[in-house]
């Protein structure tokens, strides 16, 4: 019974552990093994190495699965993977180009900075690797903007914008008869999902001024981009203005926030991207941001961390007042 | 006893306790606010959720979000086995339990019975193997208690449904919880909670079995004395023996551990933070629960699963290369994962508030505005006149509920539950009403309904419950497979990549979500 069981890993319909081979499957370019789960009965293949020998193939995965268990546990790039060695293991290691050894410790890993063979690079084990090596390469290059000052203003707003576009424009009144009548004919109208982009567009300008110029730049913004657009939009402008205003001064009051919420949609971009699916790198990068955010703004990260558990709450706080409006919520969101 | 698999805090980081529950407001009760987005309050949990949280924080957030049930599991391999086999074991032991205690049968007679049940149950040759093997484990140490039914014949009910809205841990933050208790012997005061998981030479009991016996007990302690003795016969049930009983040995449980607070009150923390609305709080949670995922003397990683969690393969699912935007495709399918959630709860977890304040609320003007809004509704509460058997009963249906009633049952997918006693308290039930019997006629307000799982008839009559509700529900629980079959769509791939290039719905969701092309094939009877 123990040899049946995890013969490779786990079934990927219903998780159990109960697997055992059942045959090989040739094609051309590469031969596959095919695996039966004796819970469900699903079958399914994993790639077999060939240019590479199974023993070689099996420290590869080991190594590659401490490397993962390593940053899992958020070990840097440098720390990551090493797996101790035995002679044998040394003999296999040399003869592959993309392990890196360690002859001191007698360890080794797989060199992060190589390519990897398309053998292995197509196991769970690979695609989680390069995952992480994608989220730190990410890291990297937002670490390289926010050096510079310029490009790490652009980066906000480029972020805030992309916030602004994805966002979900729902609206909502105390009571029905509240929302003024031309309001609500425009936003129940079939062309409110066009309207809507003009209006994410004035929204993220503005608050992107704000940041920049300051609160006393909201009305010049305001004025210059209504004026360009149709009477109804204007409406809906002149309606929310007071609780926009409140939203700018509170973000203006809170930087930090303003810029995690721009760079982590920023960052986010990058991810989608890149392909990046491993949620354990995902909250890498989204950990990252946190800490780079806290100390560019000379704050704690767990400050920061409460603060921005707050924000739904701040926001309704602010429009409580007010008979109808946008719904906040859905549009200053973390995309994680 | 507890488990030594406990030695304490180790991997799990502390969270911050909850100063208060999100509880609905009065006008969330009764309904006179339009249920849009996210709701204003939390989920009513069930003692399985604080399980799973304790187990693994992000185990909850898979069950909120792709409709995964249960994650806690037993040690055996075959886990979709193990779970049928549990229940059946438990049904098996009620049911030879009352037709003991009924006179109906002997000690002796249960491989027999075991037989019947199974054929009766259309169980497969290898489950009642299995079954049998337990068995055999089980009444090598209880042939003496089942003899002592015999002659004590004392009340005991099955699978008893509780839920309070008064539940406090340490702190003294009142939170709701909900769960089923499997027995309860109010003669020798004993609750106990029935598992197969364990292994003959165990000194300790499951993992996180006990915890859910001192849930189960610290919901029917919060419960009013009178809600309690009107349904099973007795008031306090605070000093009554926990066990958690395997087929190999029974495990008195300490109700004062103060572990058990620290959990409970952990995971309502987890529970709050991965339930809310507030997309930024959700998304600082996800990577929290991430980073806290395990229990809490072990972590759980890549190749190092916890085996005890069901719930592994959806995080350390298959990995395939195809679809290509499989990221910015769930960034577009996280949307609709939320919005199905929050169907649930203003569905289903509504409900539960509703009927929970309904009988524990101190505001009895409150209470009775919620049953005038409910019944005719939601419930129908109607008298029990006679059991015909085991699972048949004979209702009474007051004259005022009868047309509603009419017009639910025209309704083909309707989703009924009969609860014997309260909602607090009771035997909750699947129940079908029989309306073909010739007992029944609505009209004169008499319906026969045929209720699934065990009811022990003579433990109802000894106390008569008249008073039941009948509990009718949307099937809110689609939502949790059409959760399920996203999560799958999200995860999904083919192992071979030569074919997964090619592959109509993986271009598709490529082009879709990404910059790939599509083009249709022409054929060849088309001009070109």
């Amino acid at each position: 019974m123990r040899d049946l069981r995890r013969a490779r890993g786990i079934c990927p319909k219903c998780g159990s552990s109960y697997v055992i081979k059942y045959g090989k499957f040739k094609l051309k370019e590469k031969t596959l093994q095919k695996y039966r789960c004796k819970n469900c009965k699903h079958v399914w293949y994993e790639g077999v190495a060939e240019s590479i020998s199974p023993q070689a193939y099996e420290l590869i995965l080991n190594m590659l699965r401490m490397f993962i268990k390593d940053m899992d546990l958020r070990k840097s790039l440098d720390d990551a993977g090493w797996l101790p060695l035995n002679e044998e293991d040394l003999r296999l290691v040399r003869e592959l180009n993309f392990c890196e050894v360690d002859y001191e410790n007698m360890r080794g890993r797989i060199n992060p900075l190589s390519k990897l063979p398309e053998e292995v690079l197509s196991t769970d084990e690979g695609l989680i690797f390069s995952d992480y090596i994608k989220s730190m390469s990410i890291i990297k290059e937002v670490y390289g903007v926010c050096r510079d000052e310029k490009k790490y203003c652009d980066a906000i707003t480029n972020g805030l914008k992309l916030m602004f576009q994805r966002a979900k424009y729902a609206f909502w009144e105390k009571e029905g008869g509240f929302m003024p009548d031309e309001v609500r004919s425009l936003i129940l109208n079939p062309q409110w999902i066009r309207i809507s982009e003009k209006f994410s567009n004035f929204l993220a300008e503005s608050l992107i001024s704000t940041i920049i110029y300051g609160p006393s730049s909201i009305l010049s913004v305001y004025k210059n981009v209504i004026e360009k657009e149709n009477s109804n939009l204007l409406k809906i402008f002149d309606n929310i203005k007071p609780q926009w205003d409140k939203i700018l001064k509170y973000f203006y009051e809170h930087s930090e926030l303003i810029e995690f919420l721009g760079l982590v949609w920023f960052t986010f971009k990058k991810v989608e991207e890149y392909g990046v699916d491993y949620l354990g790198a995902r909250t890498l990068v989204f950990d990252e941001i946190v800490k780079i955010v806290a100390k560019k703004k000379g704050i704690k990260e767990e400050d920061l961390r409460s603060k921005l558990r707050e924000i739904s709450e701040d926001l309704d706080q602010l429009i409580e007042e007010e008979s109808w409006g946008v719904s906040w919520n859905d549009v200053f969101t973390i995309p994680w | 006893m507890t488990s030594l698999r406990y030695p304490g805090r180790q991997v799990r980081e502390l969270r911050v306790p909850l100063p208060q529950w999100r509880w609905p407001r009065r006008d969330h009760l009764l309904e006179q606010v339009y249920r849009r987005g996210p709701p204003p309050f939390n989920p009513f949990p069930s003692v399985q959720d604080i399980v799973d949280a304790a187990l693994c924080p992000y185990a909850v957030f898979h069950k909120f979000y792709h409709g995964y049930h249960g994650a806690l599991i037993g040690l055996r391999g075959d886990e979709g086995e193990g779970i049928q086999l549990g229940h059946h074991f438990h049904n098996f032991i009620s049911f030879l339990k009352t037709e003991i205690i009924a006179g109906r049968a002997r000690p002796d007679d249960a491989q027999s019975l075991l037989g019947r049940y199974c054929s009766s149950q259309h169980v497969d040759v290898d489950t009642e193997n299995s079954l049998r093997s337990y068995l055999r484990y089980w009444l090598r140490r209880k042939r003496e208690s089942l003899e002592q039914l015999r002659s004590q014949m004392p009340r005991v009910f099955f699978e008893v449904h509780v839920a309070s809205i008064n539940v406090t841990f340490a702190r003294g933050v009142r939170f709701p919880l909900s769960g089923i208790i499997d027995e309860i012997d109010t003669t020798n005061r004993k609750i106990i909670e029935r598992t197969l998981r364990g292994r003959e030479d165990d000194v300790e009991p499951p993992f996180l079995k006990d915890f859910q016996l001192w849930l189960l007990w610290k919901i029917i302690s919060s419960i009013d004395g009178d809600a309690i003795r009107e349904v099973l016969g007795c008031i306090d049930l605070r000093d009554y023996e926990l066990i958690v009983e395997t087929p190999y040995r029974d495990f008195r449980i300490d109700k004062n551990n103060p572990q058990f607070n620290e959990w409970a009150e952990d995971a309502f923390s987890w529970i709050n933070d991965l339930a809310t609305g507030n997309h930024s709080r959700l998304a600082i949670a996800i990577s929290e629960a991430w980073r806290n995922r395990g229990f809490y003397n072990r972590p759980c990683r890549y190749g190092e699963e916890i085996e005890e969690c069901m719930m592994r393969n959806a995080c350390y699912y298959r990995r395939r290369r195809y679809p290509e935007r499989r990221s910015a495709l769930r960034s577009d399918l996280r949307r609709l994962y939320y919005a199905l959630f929050n169907e649930q709860i203003w569905k289903h977890d509504l409900i539960l508030y509703q009927l929970a304040y309904m009988e524990q609320c101190p505001d009895i003007a409150l209470r009775n505005e919620l049953r005038r809004l409910l019944v005719g509704k939601s419930i129908f509460p109607v008298k029990v006149i006679e059991p015909l058997n085991g699972e048949n009963f004979v209702l009474r249906i007051d004259e005022h509920l009868r047309g509603p009633l009419s017009e639910v049952i025209q309704d083909e997918v309707v989703n009924l539950d009969i609860v014997f006693g309260s909602f607090s308290v009771g035997l909750r039930r699947r129940a079908h009403l029989d309306i073909d019997n010739p007992r029944s006629n609505i009209r004169n307000g008499q319906i026969v309904v045929s209720v699934e799982g065990p009811i022990n008839v003579e433990g109802l009559n000894a106390l008569l419950i008249r008073d039941s509700l009948l509990l009718r529900e949307e099937p809110w629980f689609l939502k949790r497979l059409v959760q399920r079959s996203l999560f799958y769509l999200e995860k999904w791939g083919l192992d071979r990549d030569d074919r997964a290039r090619a592959h109509v719905t993986i271009r598709f969701i490529d082009t879709l979500f990404g910059s790939g092309r599509f083009r249709a094939r022409v054929e060849d009877h088309e001009p070109h």
